[in-house]
């Protein structure tokens, strides 16, 4: 797998390279008895710094996708090509690489460290790539919790907790941020407060966002849309005028 | 099977691996408690056995009018048997080795009525004949000797030839002890002789003593033997003797009482552990099925079916621990008893099953599980079904941990670092288990490691620090002091003293020691006299030296004046000049000119029996031995290394047990480890996912897990150092008495090694833990949202 430095990227991205380009790509695994075909041939392309959203009921491969794209599952068939690199067929070391150098994640139930504070839980992060405290301090301003640094997490509200999932996702620059549900368990007012942070991100910093959600209501904000089905890209729509956060609902 | 029960037996199936450490941690503490409660109980009825059998004296009085003590004494309440006897101190010679031994009267039909013998090999003495003898069957067994052949024994007019008639043992050298200073000697430098009171008549009369000895009743008075004390005192005795007393029964005693005392401490500490390991696997499984719970409650269970169902849990692994430990208990405790009576020979070895026992086993590892799962239980049944079927899972409170808010330059530690710092409190039970766990295996490791260190450094002290001689020699006849260096002037031997060696009572009061008055010169370089302060003395012109039990058992000071009783109605009273702390035995010291006046010999140049000398650097011990024993009037040579040899030796017993305590202590660490921490990361699979997920390799979050799990390691080592210190002091102390004065002594490279030990311990039993988070699915984690 040959990695792309991210300046480089950024002027791939100019010269108008997908972020994300998945051809053919199955996935298939074993749930107890039952083999599960999650992903049938998908062909996928994502430009750099769009704000995507992946719709699609239970079982449609929505999870899979985001897993395949952020290198923690390899497909069983087909390519996956993400900031210039090449995840087909790569080892666990050179997929946590790339997760490590390429990839923001920010999950449902925000999994962070209870024993770390919000800034330590950011930091911690930007440790790992090599970056100092000052980038794990812009990061938490930038979501806007630079006066709750200090706290722990279970001092912090969900959305806040959120927050401070998306700050240590975003601290590394990452070619993607990949995040998954990342409302579900949050109310109207923090929901809101979480995809700004996450619409400012794919404005901001040009990362690609993908997003995957079962709230259609999301899909309003989106500058594209995927409807997943069955493993099967089923719908592909581009938004001309997507809403801000704050003008979402639910 | 109840649909719960279903459940109970699935769940015990997937967590099979830590139900069977904590399991493991049961059987090993039960089938201590089985092992060491039924060997103690056994060896006792063995000596006793022994005792009961073979008419072990209860009481024996030294000295005095023995015929009139034994008759008077025969008519107090309390009293079966009365019997007399003499028995001398010599010198024997077998096949050209010499060496000392006592010699013990017998009747002239060769049964006493106390104190009999039982014969093992050939036969009793035959009344007929004057020229018979029986050996005790350790001295038998050192200079292989039987039936037939012939011995010869220092007497009177020269050395006379006896026959071995049989080979016995007797109730009172079940362990063959010279007395209580002298309890340890080897066999081949000291052995028992019984033979007919006319050949005990033919020794020098200084070296023999008359005794009385009486065998109780069954239900003797309590007051028995004050009374005969009483009696025997006023018609002239020395000293007596109550059973507890006498030299091979208080040796016995000492390593019983370390048996009965395992038997509670041992198993109570693995009981702990495995319950601290069920407690901690219950609260996981507990935590994770709030869901299940949820639902049962709001379907109708009643919270004591619930507790019930979880108490289960704690009753299985108990009972099964308890079956198996009982089995394994009871095995052990047939072989230990007969390894043990086979060592040290005893004839008599009783292995019985004891239905108690099995009983309070059987009751020990379902009470310690029903006692370590009924908390989490009651945790289990107090769940809210509204709160536990929204799947609302408690949040980790999070704060700084106590190393850092004690050094707060440890808050500018990297991230990684400060998170395993915080591991720590995370799970405050979890911690103080694994902690507690720690600290028992440390004091377990700690205790065993402590006793040989005690051994070893004592025995270095006893024999090189204080000890000079490389040989006692005994005369046929006593000596002149001035004429000993002369005399034993061979090659090979660099110095020479005389020793002047007396039997005497020290009186303070109504409180009496029998001992050893032991005289040296005043400038003597064959003893080193150092006290417990550590400050070296000389002997005193004038006064005593005493071991320093005295102070305790006598009630006396420096300075205090007490009575010197050598029997005979000699008596001396001495100043007690200073204390010296010898770990073996307890003796007093006098100079040459003091002990010469108790015996009413001439102070200026006294006689004496015995002396100590030193051979040139460098020599051939055993030539310069038997250069000695060649000298005319030399009864026996006593090579002073013999017995260090032999204690040095006899570390190999030490050294198995250790070996056997180490690996239980170890077992135990590795099972509470191993449940902590599987259960550790069991707990945090999601967070540990999530940072891999991130981008942390897995060999850093290993390091990260490793990090923390060993700094818990060391949290529960402090205290362990500081408890097995104190515990090896207290199992040190124990066995300590006017025998032995073991006060612990440690070396520091051994606290340093069971530190090593217990951290390595924790770095193994971790590393499952620790290989599972290889084998995380992040999918799966990421998939099915777990949390």
């Amino acid at each position: 797998m040959t990695y792309v430095p991210k300046h480089e990227l950024r002027a791939d991205a100019e010269a108008g390279d997908p972020s994300v380009r998945l051809s053919a790509v199955t996935k298939s695994y074993q749930t107890g008895e039952v083999a599960v075909l999650a992903l049938r041939g998908l062909n996928l392309t994502v430009p750099q710094g769009q704000f995507v959203v992946i719709l699609g009921p239970s079982g449609s491969g929505k999870t899979t996708l985001m897993n395949v794209i952020g290198g923690i599952e390899n497909p069983s068939t087909g390519e996956v090509i993400v900031a210039g690199a090449d995840l087909t067929g790569s080892d666990d070391a050179s997929l946590t690489e790339y997760r490590r150098q390429q990839v923001g994640f920010v999950f449902q139930f925000f999994n962070l460290i209870p024993t770390l504070t919000a800034f330590e839980n950011v930091a911690l992060v930007a440790e790992l790539v090599g970056l100092g405290e000052s980038e794990a301090q812009a990061a938490l301003a930038e979501v806007g919790l630079a006066d709750r640094a200090d706290h722990f997490p279970s001092a912090l509200s969900g959305g806040e907790q959120q927050r401070v999932a998306i700050a240590r996702a975003l601290v590394k620059r990452p070619a993607v941020l990949l995040a998954d549900e990342p409302t579900g368990s949050l109310d109207l007012e923090t929901g809101r407060q979480v995809l700004a942070a996450l619409r400012r991100a794919a404005d901001d910093t040009g990362c690609t966002v993908l997003l995957v959600t079962h709230n259609r209501a999301i899909a309003d904000m989106a500058d594209r849309v995927l409807h997943l089905g069955s493993g099967e890209l089923e719908g592909d729509v581009t938004n001309p005028h997507p809403v801000a956060a704050s003008e979402v609902s639910w | 099977m109840s649909i719960l029960n279903r459940a109970l037996r699935r769940d015990l199936t997937s967590r099979a691996a830590q139900f069977l450490a904590v399991g493991v941690t049961v059987v090993l503490g039960v089938a201590m408690f089985g092992a060491t409660f039924d060997a103690f109980a056994n060896l006792t009825a063995s000596y006793q056995g022994m005792y009961t059998r073979y008419a072990m004296a209860d009481l024996v009085a030294v000295g005095g009018d023995s015929s009139a003590i034994a008759d008077k004494g025969r008519r107090e309440a309390g009293v079966a048997a009365a019997d007399t006897r003499s028995v001398g101190e010599t010198a024997m010679r077998v096949s050209g080795h010499r060496q000392l031994a006592r010699v013990v009267g017998m009747p002239p039909n060769g049964e006493p009525s106390v104190n009999k013998v039982m014969v093992l090999d050939g036969s009793n003495l035959d009344p007929q004949r004057r020229d018979q003898v029986l050996v005790e069957q350790h001295l038998a067994g050192a200079r292989h000797l039987v039936p037939g052949d012939s011995i010869d024994i220092a007497t009177a007019t020269g050395w006379k030839s006896l026959t071995v008639a049989g080979i016995v043992a007797s109730p009172e050298y079940l362990w063959p002890a010279r007395s209580r200073q002298e309890a340890i000697v080897p066999f081949d430098q000291w052995g028992v002789l019984f033979t007919t009171e006319s050949i005990v008549a033919t020794l020098p009369p200084t070296q023999v003593q008359h005794q009385a000895m009486f065998v109780y009743t069954d239900n003797p008075p309590a007051d028995t033997d004050q009374r005969l004390h009483k009696l025997a005192m006023g018609l002239g005795a020395v000293s007596t003797q109550t059973l507890a007393e006498q030299p091979s029964e208080a040796t016995l005693s000492e390593d019983l009482n370390g048996f009965g005392e395992m038997s509670v401490a041992f198993p109570l500490m693995f009981l702990v552990a495995a319950g601290l390991g069920l407690a901690v696997v219950l609260g996981r499984m507990i935590a994770q099925q709030r869901g299940q719970i949820g639902v049962l409650r709001a379907n109708g269970f009643s919270r004591k079916t619930v507790r019930r169902h979880y108490v289960a849990y704690g009753l299985i692994v108990g009972v099964v621990g308890s079956v198996v430990g009982v089995v394994l208990g009871s095995l052990s405790a047939a072989s230990i008893t007969r390894l043990y009576t086979a060592a040290i020979s005893v004839p008599v070895t009783v292995v019985e099953v004891r239905p108690a026992t099995i009983v309070a086993g059987l009751l020990m590892g379902p009470l310690a599980g029903v006692v370590a799962a009924w908390f989490p239980a009651r945790r289990a049944a107090a769940v809210s079904p509204a709160q536990a079927m929204r799947g609302e899972v408690t949040v980790s409170v999070g704060h700084r941990s106590l190393a850092e808010r004690l050094i707060p330059p440890l808050r500018r530690l990297p991230i990684r670092w400060r998170s395993a710092l915080r591991g720590l409190g995370r799970s405050p039970r979890r911690t103080v288990s694994t902690i507690v766990g720690v600290t028992i295996a440390t004091t377990l490791v700690l205790v065993s490691w402590g006793m040989i260190d005690t051994v070893q450094i004592l025995l270095q002290r006893q024999f090189v620090d204080v000890q000079h001689q490389d040989a006692q020699v005994a005369f046929l006849t006593p000596m002149a002091a001035d004429k000993v260096s002369s005399t034993l002037s061979v090659s090979g031997v660099a110095a020479v003293e005389p020793e002047l060696d007396v039997a005497v009572a020290i009186v303070n009061g109504d409180k009496r020691y029998a001992t050893s008055l032991v005289g040296l010169r005043t400038d003597t370089t064959m003893h080193s006299f150092i006290t417990p302060a550590g400050i070296h003395l000389t002997v005193p012109q004038q006064g005593l030296l005493l071991g320093s039990s005295l102070r305790s058992v006598l009630g006396v000071q420096v300075g205090d004046t007490v009575r010197v009783d050598a029997g005979g109605g000699r008596i001396v009273s001495e100043e007690v000049a200073g204390f010296v702390d010898e770990p073996l035995g307890t003796f007093g010291y006098a100079s040459l000119a003091t002990v010469a006046e108790l015996t009413g010999a001439s102070t200026a140049n006294p006689v004496v029996s015995t002396a100590l000398v030193r051979f040139t650097p460098g020599a051939d011990r055993t030539a310069v031995i038997d250069r000695l024993s060649a000298v005319t009037g030399v009864a026996a040579v006593i090579d002073a290394h013999a017995l260090y040899d032999l204690a040095q030796s006899m570390m190999g017993l030490f050294y198995a047990f250790v070996g056997v305590m180490v690996v239980l202590g170890v077992i135990m660490a590795f099972a509470l480890i191993f449940t902590t921490m599987t259960t550790n990361v069991s707990e945090r699979s999601v967070e540990l996912a999530a940072l891999r997920t991130l981008g942390m390799p897995q060999r850093r979050v290993s390091r990260l897990i490793t990090a923390e799990n060993l700094l818990l390691v060391a949290a529960g080592l402090v205290p362990g150092l500081i408890l097995g210190s104190y515990g090896a002091a207290a199992a040190m102390a124990s066995f300590s008495s006017d025998l032995f004065q073991f006060n612990l002594q440690m070396r520091p490279t051994t606290v340093v090694f069971t530190a090593l030990a217990i951290l390595a311990v924790g770095w193994l039993s971790q590393w499952p833990a620790v290989r599972s988070i290889a084998r995380i699915d992040l999918a799966t984690v990421v998939r099915e949202r777990a949390s």
